[in-house]
């Protein structure tokens, strides 16, 4: 089934996507996304794919085989290039940043992102991974910021529960532990 | 929209038999139609497929495949959001090491410290020196402030400070060390002008840190205000960072800072400026007894990675950090303010607050020719005066009582930065 992604086809981006050359996008289980090609650029890997089929000379994007995206499902594929239409649409490409480059830390996440962001578990950590996967740095610090917080607020125990992990020290190990860190059990509270 | 959701989710469990049958079509009417009419006693089921380019969808529907299955019948309707995506597990223990680690550079000392309790797999996670590299610390880490939040060490020694012990655990468990480069210190009275740590003071606790993460090459000073003023421009002078300065008694060694550092980034930050004085009685209120304002820093960075010692950096751009519009509006009022009041500008009172301000931002206090700008205000250069005094001016002309009466009001943002009172 051959899909578009959301947004690129509103009315408020009718120009541009009158104007940009699309690209298909093929995920793990077949489905195919159509995607502006300066959209599906916003992933590192994908636009090395890209540039590695349109060779020196610009291609007939019609014609070409869509780029497979074997380890990214459907569902998520379609999530990741709505974060990339809307970031494309109101931010423009990502600038390159220097390795040593801090900002990822202290950016807040955006209403937008907070919004978009707000899925299950399972959906948010595989987000974080096709992020990884297909090398956008700014939603994998969106999805990692999200858990990061939401560890923040949570109690050991809370964590365990919520994430499934087994407590695997012994009780003279638990005890010992949570001496070294006694100073920070009222934090939570504090923040 | 909202009428198809309201009578979809309504749920009215009677009876009635489950059939399904396809139907193919976006409108809204159609299903809201058919909800309506409640007394035919048929059953039905609804497939709605939405496509992604419907010019309506939301956020969440735009970023789904949506197949909305509308089961109901007459009396008893549901929806339900059936998904493609593959049933994922909701812990994270399928989740891979590399984004594990990822998430937990995400996370502050506080919460590293609690993550090392979670289990044996996560405290290792968590302890590994690539984690670690960025190291976030807020005020509730008594590592910084020892003396409060009910510090469990001993703090009967002067040297107090030196015996933060939990560094050292911090240490053996990885959190902190040689592997440290960049120490982000996240304060909490952005935008407010009380203020009351100096840089130096701030310098002189983080070098505790020093002795412990001796290889660190950025400090990131966010959301953070200290008080301007206090010791000129030592903020902008490496060696108190990196050598460390001796604490009040002598005798005690100081800690040795960051021999390594590089720089000082100064984000969403800001100076509080206070200065005591009897200003003009009856000019702006009865109690004035200093006048306070507050230098906003969005970003500054301290470079000193070419190795230089003082670094030559003015913060006349957020002294000024207006246009000309406002630049014009002083010139307008400045010499429309009483002879007193003018007078008051021209005299020691003002050259004081003037001086330090300079001095903060500028590393000098002769640069300004008050003289020439001061003499009078009526044909002074607005166009060349410095940006202390043009901040200075604006301060006093937007605090005189008798504001309400000149044509306009101040341009934003000048009424949001200063106050006087005691």
């Amino acid at each position: 089934m051959a899909a578009t992604a959301g947004p690129s086809t509103g009315s408020g981006d009718v120009k541009a996507a009158a104007v940009a050359p699309k690209v298909r996008l093929q995920s793990g289980d077949k489905e195919i996304f159509i995607v502006d090609l300066p959209v599906a650029k916003m992933s590192k890997v994908i636009k090395g794919m890209i540039e590695d089929l349109a060779g020196e000379e610009d291609p007939n994007w019609d014609t070409l085989e869509p780029i497979p995206l074997s380890n990214v499902s459907g569902p998520i594929l379609r999530k990741v290039i709505t974060w990339m239409e809307h970031h494309y649409k109101n931010d423009g490409p990502e600038p390159e940043r220097p390795e040593d480059d801090l900002s990822h830390f202290t950016d807040e996440i955006s209403d937008w992102d907070e919004e978009y962001i707000k899925v299950d578990q399972g959906t948010l950590f595989e987000l974080i991974l096709a992020s990884n996967y297909l090398n956008i740095k700014k939603l994998r610090t969106v999805g990692c910021k999200t858990v990061a917080n939401v560890l923040r607020k949570l109690s050991v125990e809370e964590i365990r529960e919520k994430y499934n992990i087994e407590n695997d020290f012994t009780p003279e190990e638990e005890e010992a532990i949570r001496k070294e860190n006694e100073w920070c059990e009222d934090q939570d509270a504090s923040k | 929209m909202d009428a198809m959701e309201m009578s979809l989710t309504k749920r009215l469990k009677r009876s009635g038999e489950w059939q399904s049958q396809e139907w193919e079509g976006t409108g809204l009417d159609s299903a809201t139609a058919l909800t309506e009419e409640k007394d035919e006693p048929a059953s039905f089921a609804f497939v709605q497929q939405t496509t992604a380019d419907d010019d309506e969808q939301t956020n969440d529907e735009q970023a789904k495949s949506h197949e909305v299955i509308v089961w109901g019948c007459w009396t008893c309707i549901e929806v339900e959001n059936k998904e493609k995506a593959p049933v994922v597990p909701e812990d994270i223990t399928w989740v891979p090491r590399e984004d594990v680690k990822d998430v937990f550079r995400y996370c502050d000392l506080p919460t590293r410290c609690k993550l090392r309790q979670v289990s044996k797999y996560w405290k290792h996670l968590v302890s590994l020196e690539e984690v670690n590299e960025v190291v976030m610390v807020d005020d509730s880490c008594h590592v910084l402030w020892p003396s409060l939040r009910g510090c469990i060490y001993a703090e009967t020694c002067a040297d107090r400070n030196l015996r933060a012990t939990n560094l050292q655990d911090y240490r053996r468990q990885g959190l902190m060390g040689g592997h440290v480069r960049v120490i982000i210190y996240r304060g909490d009275n952005y935008g407010h002008d009380n203020a009351r740590e100096s840089w130096e003071a701030a310098a002189r606790r983080f070098h505790i840190i020093g002795m412990h993460c001796p290889n660190v090459r950025s400090i990131v000073m966010w959301r953070w205000s200290y008080t301007g003023g206090c010791h000129g421009r030592e903020w902008a002078n490496r060696a108190l960072w990196a050598e460390g300065k001796p604490l009040t008694k002598k005798s005690i060694v100081a800690p040795p800072g960051f021999p390594l550092i590089e720089s000082v980034i100064l984000l969403e930050s800001g100076i509080a400026f206070r200065v005591h004085h009897r200003l003009l009685p009856n000019e702006f209120s009865p109690d004035d007894r200093h006048l306070q304002f507050y230098l906003r820093i969005p970003l500054l960075e301290i470079d000193w990675s070419s190795g230089t010692e003082a670094c030559e950096v003015s913060l006349d751009q957020f002294v000024w950090p207006y246009g000309d519009s406002q630049r014009c509006w002083v010139a307008r009022y400045a010499p429309l303010l009483p002879e007193k009041l003018r007078k008051f500008i021209a005299s020691t009172s003002t050259v004081k607050i003037l001086r330090l301000l300079e001095f903060e931002c500028n590393g000098t206090s002769g640069r300004l020719e008050l003289g020439r700008f001061l003499a009078d205000l009526s044909t002074a250069d607005y166009q060349s005066m410095p940006a202390s005094l043009l901040r200075i001016l604006a301060v006093i002309i937007s605090a005189h009582r008798n504001l309400d009466s000149f044509a306009d009001p101040p341009p934003y943002p000048f009424t949001d930065n200063w106050h006087f009172g005691w």
